[in-house]
């Protein structure tokens, strides 16, 4: 064995669980036919890290959400790394955003926090915002 | 969270595989080679990701396997330093708090490395922020969000496992270290690290 390149490029969590329900998905076809067993440690490792990425926000991305994002967020010099890290995580509250940004005090101001959140938050959008969102609606409903 | 390695490897594919497409057959004994292993100084194989190229097959006097010279691409699990990422709490000791990800476990978060103001109840064996006066109970199962410190890679193969001093048993489990393989340590000392409760997400 030898290891030609230890880290050839970074991968999202969305583009890992893609890639491991199309195997998943190509395998099954297959099963049918009743061709293929699959190695017992590909399995595990597969279903844990499904259940790990389903339950993160990338179960909702696709392609051109993630294209879009990152067009979104072209005007800011964000680094590579900071990139991969909001679309994985993608960033709430302020004090999630600047964990994942180096410096972002002398980079950036808190406009900018908050423009970029709404990015994150139109670009990557999900159901459980609104869900949230209801929640606090009625809540106002109910003080007022 | 993951990335993609280059490898080049000599795959054995059984009489038993020929009945399959060559790719099928090589992505299957290379899963069953790498999946769910750690790699020293690479981190821990997830799936194979896609073939760049693979050699013809080629058998070998006395044996009736094919031999595959292959340079394929793993999905590998090596966090960078300095990344953010969640897990759950495993357990909680004096000595600091263990945290898995379900697919990964040995990430540990030592004492130094928690909150400023963070005690250990020793009652409740769980480690508990003093905040404004608020205690914070880090409890087993919860969603823990940390950066990752630093990495350790220890070569478990037998042959350069180091002898404990003043131990010499012909028993072998006694002598093994029980070191994992791949661990992280980890801190949740700043803003927005620790429990996702304690920060309204």
């Amino acid at each position: 064995m030898e290891i030609i390149n230890a880290d050839s490029a970074m991968l999202s969590n969305y583009e890992v669980l893609t890639l491991l329900n199309d195997q998943k998905a190509q395998r099954q076809a297959n099963e049918v036919a009743g061709t293929r067993e699959v190695a017992e440690n590909l399995r595990t490792v597969e279903f844990e890290v499904q259940k790990y990425l389903s339950a993160s926000p990338c179960t909702t991305q696709s392609p051109e959400q993630i294209v879009a994002l990152k067009k979104a967020l072209s005007a800011y010099e964000l680094m590579k790394v900071e990139l991969l890290q909001i679309l994985n995580l993608r960033p709430k509250s302020p004090v999630e955003l600047l964990l994942v940004i180096e410096e972002f005090e002398e980079r950036f101001t808190m406009e900018d926090c908050e423009a970029m959140l709404r990015i994150i938050l139109e670009s990557l959008p999900r159901d459980d915002d609104e869900v949230m969102a209801e929640a606090e609606n009625n809540v106002e409903d109910q003080e007022a | 969270m993951f990335n993609l390695a280059e490898i080049k490897d000599t795959i054995k594919i059984e009489p038993s595989g020929f009945r399959k497409k060559k790719p099928q057959a090589i992505t299957d004994e290379i899963n069953r080679k790498y999946a769910n292993k750690v790699l020293q100084n690479v981190g821990l194989c997830i799936a194979m990701h896609d073939i760049l190229s693979a050699s013809e097959g080629f058998i070998h006097h006395g044996d009736g396997c094919s031999y595959v010279t292959v340079h394929f691409r793993m999905v590998i699990f090596r966090p960078f330093i300095g990344e953010i990422i969640i897990g759950k709490i495993r357990s909680c000791s004096r000595e600091g708090i263990r945290v898995s990800l379900g697919f990964f476990d040995d990430i540990f978060i030592p004492a130094g490395y928690l909150q400023q103001g963070t005690e250990f109840n020793s009652e409740e064996q769980v480690w508990v922020w003093m905040y404004d006066e608020n205690e914070m109970f880090m409890d087993i199962d919860e969603s823990i969000r940390f950066r990752v410190e630093s990495e350790q890679f220890f070569d478990t193969s037998p042959s350069v496992r180091p002898k404990k001093e003043g131990v010499d048993t012909p028993d072998l489990s006694a002598n093994s270290t029980k070191q994992a393989p791949y661990s992280l340590v980890c801190s949740i000392n700043g803003d927005g690290l620790g429990l996702l409760s304690w920060w309204g997400v």
